[in-house]
């Protein structure tokens, strides 16, 4: 006996490949949807695998016409830091299982999330500092911390040497710290730029 | 409150796998409008919803009455409402036909 429907009691059940119409926000996008109908009432319902994949594609639409970072690089910022999904959470001042969804793929994050995420995967001391003030206590995140610090502090020795190296004899305080900002500031982008 | 008709282990058991479950488009929807997933609904299933959130239990099918609906009502954080969920069972798998806002406590 083929499979019922649910809503009407006497339709039977087709799956079918539809292009199925997403309205987000003010804008209208087509996807390919996956879907089983009822011949009858035509009652729509998304059976095991379909489930799944219909929240993946419209999850994934949304993102690219958002301009959203995608669950996967989501998953890679979390981990270069060696954050916990629940570490995140409280960082973004978001509720719990959110980032766990977003990276899951099928809930995007929103935009105001998603800059946010941009500038803590981009720099590291916005990172801490969040993380800092979540109080949160991570000896793994913590130690890439740690590395990130020694790594900036080579590269600074290095471009200090420089700039002093290059420079006259006339170094006064003022200026050699000038140059260390500069220098520190120098390597911290470098190191972004190694890290990305 | 009412005793649920469809067992709620066995409800459990197959709201454990994608696999064995059936949600009609409406639930999808909602789901979206609160910012969760099929995952999220699977999950309350299996371990927040209990019998005392069961209210109503009323046959499904008019040619098949042996099926029968199970309508549960239930809050959930996230929505930060009293969610009403109506499901069933069928053969071997799980149907949820409704989640939406319970209207009797809006
Ligand atoms: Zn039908």
């Amino acid at each position: 006996m083929p499979d019922l429907c649910s809503v009407c009691d006497t339709g039977t059940l087709t799956e079918q490949v539809v292009p199925f119409l997403l309205s987000h926000g003010s804008k209208e996008i087509m996807i390919e949807d996956h879907r089983t109908v009822c011949d009858a009432c035509g009652a729509v319902s998304y059976v095991g695998e379909q489930i799944s994949r219909h929240e993946l594609a419209v999850a994934s639409k949304i993102r690219e016409m958002d301009g959203l970072l995608s669950a996967d690089t989501l998953r890679r910022i979390r981990l270069k830091y060696k954050f916990r999904q629940t570490d995140l959470e409280a960082m973004l001042s978001v509720g719990p299982k959110t980032w766990t969804r977003w990276e899951r793929g099928k809930v995007p994050q929103s935009k105001t999330a998603d800059t946010l995420i941009r500038v803590l995967a981009d720099d590291p001391e916005v990172a801490r500092r969040l993380m800092q003030q979540a109080r949160i206590d991570n000896p793994d995140a913590a130690e890439v911390f740690a590395a990130i610090d020694e790594d900036t502090k080579r590269l600074a020795e290095a471009n200090l040497r420089t700039q002093i190296g290059l420079s006259t004899l006339d170094i006064n305080p003022e200026d050699l710290a000038q140059r260390a900002i500069a220098a520190v500031r120098k390597a911290r982008l470098e190191w972004r730029e190694k890290a990305a | 409150m009412t005793a649920p008709a469809n067992p709620l282990e066995l409800v459990r058991r197959l709201a454990e796998s994608e696999d064995n479950c059936v949600i009609y488009q409406p639930v999808m929807t909602e789901l979206r409008h609160y910012g969760l997933d099929s995952d999220d609904l699977r999950d309350i299933l299996c371990s927040e919803l209990g019998e005392g959130h069961c209210f109503k239990s009323s046959p499904t099918r008019k040619y098949y009455p042996a099926t029968v609906s199970d309508s549960y009502s239930i809050w959930i954080n996230e929505c930060g409402a009293k969610m009403y969920i109506k499901l069933l069972i069928s053969g071997e798998r799980l149907v949820i036909t409704s989640f939406k806002k319970d209207e009797r406590y809006a």
